[in-house]
């Protein structure tokens, strides 16, 4: 009797192994096919949390817009990546900023891009390479316009403001 | 707080870790009806206490808002319950040692979580990793214990310690580090010799002072399967920084002058060879420990003799570098095959999270730690089954030895904290 249990423990522990092992490459595969970015599913407008300085709903109430990569040599800015912008949004090399440029030529506080009534204003931080709007080197703070090109280092934007939100301001 | 995106992540870590529990709780079982007695209730007690540890971390991570990778806990829960179930059958008095080891590798693992999420802070401290590391190594040369051929070991009386366990994580950490910052000096080169774009010496100059530092302190602790892991890891990262193919065949080049080199000069290296060319002329001497092991491995058959019914303790050190020979002599090679699937979906999470990084450093410290285990399981399996010559290295998260369980739980912890961020920072980005 005992024998005959200790024989299905035995088989028992060797097919739970594959239980597990099933179980987990299963989750893994759902976890695949889910949408790859759950803010939006998940977070919701309800969400009471606010971890990310940069990260802004869209409302139309507060001025909205966006910066989107043009251009950028490092992998980790890709193309079309797109960025909200809040009240007030630091960009630069070092890990603190709320946009991390991740450039060879971007200084560690780099620029800052803040909102003024409805309007984005862009300036630069005393970088050492430079802010380039519309590949004018900025010398005082400066209004953003829809479409703008803003480059730092080898990394370019494009800033977009919301369509629907020009025609009602 | 409430955080969805956590709640969903430690609900999938929850529901893998329930049968990690059953997988362990069935393994005790089988060792308790092995031999009735009210004394072997004793292993019960210590698979419940070990899944009292695991989900006391993961409620605690459920509680704070951890979004870290929620498959890695339960694949090392299942290590851990592997090692301890294996380990008990060898040996209990193992068992025990490696239980209180892994409860410390544990709260090593909370003190992480807790109190290191802010990893980044890692990044500026690379020369002291290179000194500590390097201080690290010379230690056992000169206050050292000698264990199976490698003077290795620091006795500090109430246990003793493998510095060189410790030493890897520095290794990555300051690789990381460094090669981050250099990232692009070393792909892209700075000066051109005979058409060749080449890096500036002051680029790759401290690369290969460290690196020769440690391959001589480790011919000198004769650790060869560290130095080799090490020299793995170390080619590891520099290809993923800088995607250059041309740095892995100078490094392994590199690596076969070294090999051949100390197979002329060194009488242990040239005996490792010829066991593993062929163990049978040595059968009663060197060759033993291999050949007990491939006996192992051949009775244990498709689906093993079953837990505690094999004959594993003929191989010398089963409980350490051979652990893998029992595991599939008694579960067979059905069992070694999960296993290894296990290990490589640690290794294919842990790239995963390197992928996903958001910087040059947490991308490469992933990448590292991860070569980093897959390589070590690699390099020690190859080498139980006669694939390589023997080093002695440890299965990672189940061979006996607190300092390689303790140090892996800091890798794994410092892994997670990589992916939190990365999912943490997620809603930043917009398709």
């Amino acid at each position: 009797m005992l024998g005959l249990l200790l024989t299905v423990l035995r088989y028992l522990f060797l097919f739970l192994l594959y239980a597990f092992l099933f179980v987990v490459v299963r989750q893994m595969f759902l976890g695949l096919r889910e949408n790859p970015t759950p803010a939006a599913a998940e977070g919701g407008p309800g969400s009471d949390t606010k971890p990310f300085p940069g990260y802004r709903e869209a409302t139309v109430s507060k001025p909205s817009g966006r910066l989107v990569v043009l251009a950028s040599p490092d992998p980790r800015l890709e193309k079309g990546m797109t960025f909200y912008l809040g009240e007030r949004i630091t960009l630069g090399r070092g890990e603190h900023n709320d946009l991390v440029i991740p450039d060879p030529f971007s200084s560690q506080e780099h620029a800052v891009i803040f909102s003024r009534g409805d309007q984005y204003w862009v300036q630069d931080l005393g970088s050492l390479n430079g802010t380039y709007l519309n590949e004018v080197r900025l010398d005082r703070p400066t209004v953003l316009a829809d479409g703008d090109r803003l480059r730092i280092g080898g990394v370019t934007f494009q800033f977009v403001r919301w369509a629907y939100e020009v025609e009602s301001s | 707080m409430f955080f969805p995106r956590a709640y969903h992540l430690r609900a999938v870590e929850g529901k893998l870790l329930f049968w990690a529990f059953a997988y362990l709780l069935v393994g005790a079982g089988a060792l308790y009806f092995l031999k009735p007695a009210p004394s072997t209730a004793v292993v019960l007690v210590g698979a419940l206490t070990t899944m009292a540890a695991f989900w006391g971390l993961h409620f605690f991570w459920s509680w704070t808002g951890f979004v870290g990778d929620p498959f890695l806990l339960p694949l090392v829960a299942l290590f851990s319950s592997t090692s301890l179930v294996f380990l008990y059958r060898l040996n209990p008095a193992y068992a025990f040692r490696q239980f209180v080891w892994l409860m410390i590798g544990l709260f090593t693992l909370w003190v992480i979580t807790r109190f290191l999420i802010r990893y980044r802070v890692l990044a500026d401290y690379k020369y002291v990793y290179a000194l500590a590391g390097v201080i690290g190594l010379l230690l056992p040369i000169f206050f050292g214990v000698e264990q199976g051929g490698a003077k290795s070991w620091l006795d500090l009386g109430l246990f003793q310690v493998q510095p060189s366990e410790f030493v890897k994580i520095l290794l990555v950490l300051f690789l990381a580090a460094f090669l981050a910052e250099n990232r692009l000096a070393l792909a892209e080169g700075t000066r051109t010799i005979m058409g060749v774009a080449l890096p500036a010496p002051q680029e790759w100059g401290p690369l290969l002072v460290m690196w020769g530092i440690s391959l001589l302190l480790l011919v000198f602790q004769k650790d060869l399967g560290a130095a080799l892991i090490y020299f793995t890891t170390f080619l590891a990262m520099v290809y993923a920084s800088t995607a250059r193919i041309t740095y892995v065949f100078l490094g392994g080049a590199l690596f076969l002058a070294g090999a051949a080199g100390s197979y002329a000069l060194f009488e242990h290296v040239r005996l490792r060879v010829e066991v593993w060319l062929n163990p049978w002329q040595y059968v009663e001497t060197a060759g033993y420990q291999v050949v007990q092991s491939l006996f192992a491995l051949a009775a244990g058959g498709l689906t093993g003799s079953g837990l505690g019914a094999g004959l594993p303790l003929f191989i010398p050190a089963v409980h350490t570098d051979f652990i893998f020979a029992a595991i599939s002599e008694e579960l067979g090679l059905a069992g070694g095959l999960g296993l290894l699937l296990i290990y490589m979906l640690f290794v294919y999470r842990g790239f995963l999270i390197a992928l996903a990084a958001r910087d040059d450093f947490s991308c490469l410290l992933a990448t590292g730690f991860t070569a980093l285990m897959g390589l070590q399981a690699f390099i020690i399996i190859a080498g139980v089954t006669k694939l390589l010559p023997l080093t002695g290295v440890t299965l990672p998260f189940v061979s006996y030895g607190g300092s390689s369980l303790v140090a892996n739980f800091i890798i794994l912890g410092l892994l997670l904290n990589i992916s939190h961020e990365t999912q943490l920072l997620k809603p930043l980005e917009n398709g």
